[in-house]
């Protein structure tokens, strides 16, 4: 929820990074959340962290 | 339970393969990221309706397995409806209270489970909660809903075939009967969970990130470094490749990335398994103990008393609704955990595992007030998610679809007052 409040208040073509080591959030809550809006995405992992970028469009 | 088992094999047998079958469940459920909760809350914050799909297929799939285990004479009809149990008030308020607690603490009984076996702090306070919140409803609530359970107060008197869709609609228990209702039940289930995946999928694909579009490397690569003001370059660590929650189409490459647990089971693989551990349940335990998915809600309920024996406090002595069985390890119990036996076993493997404390504090605060709600949610609905919701699917009774909908109302409660709070 504070990623899609954030998103919304996000311009247009910028990039939001979101560092989380919770696994489901970055494999199932933001990629539905990005999904749902259009917004293209990218999760990696990184150690113990994983990182998603969502493009705001 | 029947005079005769339904098959010749002990006791020795069925507690192992309800062993295996708890191992299965906490392993794909953590490999899937399956959550009950979660599939009904991304309804309503981000619009999916790819998980909740899954779990109408996942019911629908249930009701036509077992429905037509006993439609063609494999299990006895007796050993379906048995554990049916009565429907009222209570159903409709301790799975809306459910929904709201479980969606609060971050997790449905079975993501509690995976998710505390996996280090999730927050589920260990999950889970405690719902202990001290099984004792408060055995004490504060149990004797009131029992009184209205015995004499019919907005509540059915009788469960079992009573409850049974076949015996309320043909009044009959006969295999034809069965699979008709199962038919009838399964069918609509399965195909509006296939519809409302594919319309989430036809969303996304007119969204431009549909099922064929790329989504490691190639769609990020140009504006996200140039715009992370953070300074860490993407591409620094390893790309998920595939999310579960994705529809698209499965290729080889994913197939060995989840053998190889490099990657989430796919949400409805992951639907496949659970709906299997269910029917090894459900024969191998006809004729011998409760064979269904218990889970959590009693069993995970009941572990306060085995940690209060030691200290010589027993509540199956004289504390209401601990009074009514035994605390024994019995098959439900040895499932559970093995349930954690598998999630803790798949996320250490996968390099899931870690001890996560959340940066918030009142996260745990949260959880445990959200446990205690699910603890007295579950069992004033006399179930979970699993033991009431999906199990009564498979038993082809009509509280599983109360509590479908209770829950739902209940989910978005919570997401009204997070949406606040945040």
């Amino acid at each position: 929820m504070t990623v899609a409040k954030r998103l919304k208040n996000l311009e247009p073509g910028k990039v939001i990074e979101v560092l989380t080591d919770h696994q489901p959030a970055a494999d199932v809550t933001l990629p539905a959340l990005a999904n749902g809006l259009g917004y293209q995405f990218y999760a990696e992992r990184s150690g113990d962290l994983y990182r998603v970028y969502i493009t705001k469009q | 339970m029947l005079e005769h088992f339904v098959f010749s094999y002990g006791f020795v047998f069925v507690y192992a393969v309800f062993g295996i079958a708890g191992f299965i469940v906490g392993w794909v459920a953590q490999r899937g990221n399956y959550c009950f909760v979660n599939a009904m809350s991304a309804i309503f914050t981000t619009k999916s309706y790819d998980r909740f799909g899954a779990l109408l297929i996942l019911f629908g799939t249930s009701a036509l397995a077992t429905g037509g285990l006993v439609a063609f004479g494999f299990i006895p009809a007796v050993d379906q409806y048995y554990d049916n149990y009565f429907s009222g008030w209570y159903i409709i308020v301790g799975a809306l209270i459910f929904g709201f607690g479980a969606t609060m603490a971050g997790g449905c009984n079975l993501s509690m489970l995976y998710r505390a076996a996996s280090g999730y702090v927050q589920n260990w306070l999950e889970l405690f909660g719902m202990m001290l919140g099984t004792l408060i409803f055995a004490i504060a609530i149990w004797p009131t809903q029992s009184f209205t359970m015995t004499n019919g107060i907005l509540s059915t008197k009788e469960g079992a075939y009573i409850e049974y869709l076949p015996y309320d609609i043909f009044h009959s228990v006969a295999g034809w009967s069965v699979g008709i209702t199962a038919l009838a039940v399964g069918v609509p289930l399965v195909a509006i969970g296939l519809y409302l995946q594919a319309k989430t999928r036809r969303k996304w694909a007119s969204l431009g990130i549909g099922a064929s579009a790329p989504i490691v490397g190639t769609t990020m690569a140009t504006p996200a470094p140039a715009l992370n003001s953070g300074g860490l370059p993407i591409g620094g660590g390893i790309p998920m490749i595939k999310p579960s929650s994705f529809l698209g189409r499965i290729r080889t490459t994913d197939i060995k990335n989840m053998i190889l647990l490099r990657m989430p089971y796919s949400v409805n693989l992951s639907t496949a398994l659970l709906a299997i551990a269910l029917l090894m349940v459900f024969v191998s335990g006809a004729g011998y103990t409760f064979n269904y998915l218990v889970i959590t809600s009693s069993d995970g309920g009941r572990f306060l008393e085995y940690i209060l024996m030691p200290f010589g406090v027993n509540l199956a002595l004289g504390t209401p609704w601990y009074n009514n069985a035994l605390a024994i390890v019995d098959p439900s119990v040895l499932m559970v955990i093995m349930l954690i036996v598998g999630a803790f076993t798949a996320s250490t493997l996968s390099g899931d595992f870690k001890i996560r404390v959340p940066h918030e504090r009142k996260r745990l605060v949260i959880g445990f007030l959200g446990g205690i709600l699910v603890g007295i949610g579950v069992r004033v609905a006399l179930g979970c998610n699993i033991g009431m919701m999906w199990t009564n699917f498979a038993q082809l009774g009509y509280d599983g679809i109360l509590f479908l909908v209770s829950m739902l109302g209940g989910v978005w409660l919570a997401i009204k007052v997070q949406q606040h709070l945040v």
